[in-house]
Parts: C-alpha cells; sequence; structure tokens
C-alpha cells in the first residue's frame, strides 16, 4: 500500500504502474497522464472494475459506482483527481 | 397525439412562449401540464401506468426519510418492478419482434423508460440528504416530461431536477441549436430509417427461408441502421425541442460504428441506458466479485457481470424469450472478448498490426450485426434464418437503391464525429450551413408527402 496521504505525483505513478503491469502486462506501453484510456480502446468497463478496487486497497479511497464514468475514468489524470478528491472528502468527514 | 402531430407542435409552441415568457416555477408547472396532456392523449392507461408508478416511488422516498428504514427503498423498487411486469404480462402490445406493421397501440407508453427513472431517485436518494430531494411536483415532471416520455434519454435525476430549479432562459443560440437538432432527427428518422425499414419484406421476419443469403444478409443490415437512425433520430428530436424549452437532455449516440470494442459500442449506443445498467447492476455486481477475485484474469469477473446485466437488458426489451436469448449472446460476446483481451492485451497500432486491427474490428461488427437475429426475430424464425443463411441459395441479389442509406449513414456519422452533432465546427460559411439546414428540410418534407411515419420503434419497449 502507498504511504498515507500519498501526493498527486504518487498517486500517478502507481495508477501508471498498475495498469501497464497488471492490466496490459508490458510496463513499457506508453500511457502518458493524458492518454484516453476508455475511449482510446486501451481499457474497458472490467479494468475499470479492477483499478477502482485498486484505489481502495492501495489509498483507502472509497470510489462511488456513479464516479466510474469516462469523464473521470479516461485517463490517469481523472482517476488521480478522483482519488484525490475521495481522500480529501473522506478526510472532511472524520 | 405523437410527435409529427399538428396537436404536438401547439403543445411544443404553448411551452416555448411559456419558456420566454414566465419565471422558472411557472414554466414547470406549463411543461408538467403539457407532459399529462400528452400521457392522456396515448391512453388512459398510460396516464394511471405513470401516476402509480410516481405514487410509489414518491411515498416511498417519503417513508424513507420519515421512518429512517431503509427497507422503505427495496420495497418502493419491488413494487415499482411489479407494476412494470404487469403492464407487460396483462397488457399486449408494443414490439413484438421487429415487424413493425404489427405494433399495437395498446401499450403503456414510455414505462420502461421512466420505471428506471423512478428507481434511480430511490437509489440516489440514501446517498444524499432530504433536502435534495424533487419535490411532488418536481419529481412527477422529472419521470413525466414530455420529449423525453416516448422513449427517453434515461435522465439521471440530479441534472435533470437541478436544470427544474434553476435555469437562464433559452437564449438564441440554444433556440437554433434545437432547431438544427430536430431538422437532423427528421432527416435521421423520414429520410434513412424509415426508408431502411419499409424497404425491408415482411417475407424476412415470417419465412427468412423463401430470400436468399445476400438478401437475408442485406435486409439484416438495413435493420440494423433503420433501428439506429430510427431511435438515434427521436433522440435528437426529443433533445431538440427540450433545447428549444431550455432544457439540456443527455446525448444517447455517439458514433457508435466506430467503436474499437464491443463494450466500447455500448458506451456509444443507447448511452443513456448503459450507463443506467452500469451504474446500477455491473458495477455493483462485478466490484463485489473483483473484491473477491482481486486477479484481472479470473474468469468469474469476467464472466457473471456480462452475462446477468445483458439478460436483464434483455428483458428489458420485453418479456418475450428471444429478448432472453439475444441479451445472453451479447453478455456471451462481451465476455468473449474480455477472455481475448486478458489473454492478448491491447497493443498500440502500428502499420503493421494495421490489418489485424481492420480483421478484429470486421469480426467484431459481424457478430454484432448476426446477434440482431435473435433481438428482431422469435426463437423459431431465428433458426429458420441461421440455417438459411448459412446454406441457402447466394442469389439473386437485392436490388434496391435504398441499401445506399448505409453507407450514407455511416458518412453522415463520421462527418458528426468530427465537425459535431449539428456539424457546428464545420468550416464552411454561415449560408452554406443555412443552405445545408434547408436542403434537409426540403428532403424531410418531400418524404413526408409520400409517406407516412413509422411509429418510433423504442415507443414500444
Amino acid at each position: 500500500m502507498t504511504a498515507p496521504n500519498p501526493s498527486p505525483h504518487e498517486i500517478r505513478v502507481a495508477l501508471k504502474r498498475y495498469i501497464c503491469e497488471e492490466i496490459l502486462k508490458d510496463p513499457q506501453y506508453p500511457i502518458g497522464d493524458d492518454t484516453r484510456l476508455i475511449t482510446g480502446g486501451i481499457i474497458d468497463s472490467f479494468n475499470i472494475t479492477h483499478i477502482s478496487v485498486f484505489m481502495e486497497n492501495e489509498f483507502n479511497a472509497l470510489i462511488n459506482d456513479e464516479n466510474l464514468n469516462p469523464e473521470n475514468m479516461d485517463t490517469i489524470s481523472g482517476m488521480a483527481l478522483l482519488v484525490e478528491n475521495a481522500l480529501s472528502s473522506g478526510a472532511d468527514s472524520q | 397525439m405523437n410527435l409529427f402531430s399538428i396537436e404536438f407542435l401547439l403543445l411544443v409552441m404553448i411551452c416555448r412562449l411559456a419558456a420566454v415568457a414566465l419565471s422558472t416555477s411557472l414554466q414547470n408547472y406549463v411543461f408538467l401540464g403539457a407532459s399529462l396532456l400528452f400521457c392522456l392523449s396515448h391512453s388512459p392507461l398510460t396516464l394511471a401506468f405513470l401516476f402509480g408508478t410516481f405514487l410509489i416511488a414518491y411515498f416511498s422516498l417519503r417513508l424513507y426519510r420519515r421512518t429512517k428504514g431503509k427497507w422503505a427503498l427495496p420495497l418502493g423498487i419491488l413494487l415499482i418492478l411489479a407494476t412494470w411486469i404487469a403492464s407487460r404480462v396483462l397488457i399486449s402490445g408494443g414490439v413484438t419482434g421487429m415487424d413493425l406493421t404489427n405494433m399495437d397501440a395498446g401499450f403503456v407508453l414510455g414505462l420502461s423508460f421512466y420505471m428506471l427513472q423512478a428507481i434511480s431517485v430511490l437509489l440516489k436518494s440514501v446517498k444524499h440528504e432530504s433536502d435534495q430531494d424533487p419535490t411532488f411536483m418536481e419529481f412527477l415532471l422529472f419521470l413525466a416530461f414530455f420529449p423525453k416520455l416516448t422513449a427517453g434519454p434515461i435522465e439521471p435525476p440530479g441534472k435533470f431536477i437541478r436544470q427544474l430549479r434553476a435555469r437562464p432562459r433559452p437564449a438564441a443560440a440554444e433556440t437554433v441549436e434545437g432547431f438544427r437538432l430536430v431538422i437532423q432527427g427528421l432527416f435521421r428518422k423520414f429520410m434513412l430509417g424509415d426508408s431502411l425499414l419499409r424497404t425491408i419484406p415482411k417475407e424476412f421476419f415470417i419465412q427468412p427461408g423463401g430470400l436468399s443469403q445476400t438478401e437475408l444478409a442485406a435486409w439484416l443490415l438495413a435493420l440494423l441502421f433503420g433501428i439506429y437512425n430510427d431511435f438515434l433520430g427521436y433522440t435528437q428530436i426529443a433533445r431538440g425541442i427540450s433545447r428549444i424549452l431550455g432544457l439540456k437532455l443527455s446525448r444517447n449516440f455517439r458514433s457508435p460504428f466506430f467503436s474499437r470494442s464491443i463494450s466500447d459500442a455500448w458506451l456509444r449506443w443507447h448511452i443513456t441506458l448503459s450507463q443506467w445498467l452500469r451504474e446500477y447492476l455491473f458495477f455493483p455486481i462485478s466490484r463485489f466479485l473483483a473484491r473477491r477475485f482481486p486477479n484481472p484474469r479470473h474468469i468469474v469477473p469476467m464472466l457473471i457481470p456480462p452475462l446477468a446485466v445483458m439478460s436483464i437488458s434483455g428483458l428489458w426489451h420485453g418479456f418475450q424469450r428471444h429478448f432472453l436469448i439475444w441479451g445472453f449472446v451479447m453478455g456471451l460476446l462481451i465476455f468473449l472478448e474480455r477472455l481475448a483481451r486478458s489473454i492478448h492485451p491491447p497493443r498500440p497500432v502500428t502499420k503493421t498490426g494495421r490489418p489485424w486491427h481492420w480483421a478484429k474490428s470486421t469480426i467484431r461488427w459481424s457478430a454484432l450485426v448476426l446477434s440482431l437475429i435473435p433481438f428482431a426475430l422469435p426463437a423459431g424464425t431465428s433458426l429458420e434464418f441461421v440455417q438459411s443463411l448459412l446454406g441457402g441459395n447466394p442469389l439473386p441479389f437485392p436490388d434496391t437503391p435504398v441499401l445506399l442509406f448505409i453507407p450514407l449513414t455511416l458518412l453522415w456519422d463520421g462527418m458528426q464525429k468530427r465537425w459535431g452533432e449539428t456539424f457546428e465546427t464545420l468550416p464552411v460559411p454561415r449560408t452554406a450551413g443555412f443552405l445545408l439546414q434547408g436542403v434537409l428540410i426540403l428532403l424531410i418534407f418531400l418524404q413526408s408527402l409520400t409517406a407516412t411515419p413509422i411509429p418510433f420503434i423504442y415507443g414500444g419497449f
């Protein structure tokens, strides 16, 4: 698990590593922060499911089903923002 | 009253007057009155089912807020589903197979669409406080709003109800955009959709064994593109009218024939139904399974969610066996594609890989077109269809120029993908844009002189 209160950079690196190594099985796959992953045909709804579970386990970020849409999940930047928002709203409620 | 009648046009004009002259809350009352009138004009039964569904949903929500008992929501959802099932089982009519000439007008209009919207209000209410709940009038108008009553789009409650509470008066640019959408929709529906659907011989639906292989393949494509243009056309008309009245409805199609996978095709075809199914069924089921089987290549999270969700999607279209078979086949196709992608994850398309990329696209679309057979035909006829397609005579060829509307649809889709839904970014002078709209209106007018419109197919679901 990533350290508590990860920085946006750490979140992006961890997400990129998970997608390349666990989903695409190619650590060298050329993914940038703004590469279109869903609309570009690289990942699909099944992968989003596993990425969301990874977000929960890795960052302790609770992601609602309604947020798992292409607007939020199409790029690494969008996913990282979702994690940051989930972490900050979790911290607010504590 | 239907979307092409003078009465409907009058209703839109009255609502437009209200949209520019009255306050937002008064506009809402006018829209609600128009919606209930539209509903009643279809049949008193339609109005009764609308009120029944609404009252169940509204009072379940009130009960949940008052007692804090979460049991009120599942009870409400069960009662809504029971109402919907009762309408399906007890009242005949609607689409039974795709033989459009047999569509019975006795069906309950739009129930399958507003049933899902009512359920989504109940499910969303768990996640927010009571002050965000829709009022009696907002909730009823959310379900009944007349441009979307016939066949959606299936709107997310938050987005629609926020617009009911506060929206600016429709600006000139929005009104022009609304008219453009209506013109595009009428062109899709009248010129492309109806022409393609009309050209399919009745034999195709009843006795496909009497047709040649090439005829069967051509009529199957005509059916696919006919349904597409019919439903897309309806959605554009509904969205255009709403835009003229100052409300924005969601897009239902985004160039589905340019999709990169079967899952992607479902993100682009009937988007609002796909989103509903993903949010309330697919993700809860698949995330539950993914937590237990975290390996992305485990077969259980790959197999169960698509089979369950697509079978339910089949039943949503109708309780006939062939819809269930279609849903199961579609779920199986999604699973097989996922399995293939888990063994060979996608790689960036290179020049040398392009033929393989095109081959995969061809295989995918062939499977999707063939899956239309159980959707459109009863189980026994489907079997006869497949036997003739595999072992029948290749000749004669179908000889109708209407089939050229299939590549025209693809061309139109490509242009919309590039220049926007109403070609708003097309780099031509403004006068050329007006000329194009004028040509479309002329074509629609000429078509309306020679043929009456076919009822919207999705209005029968």
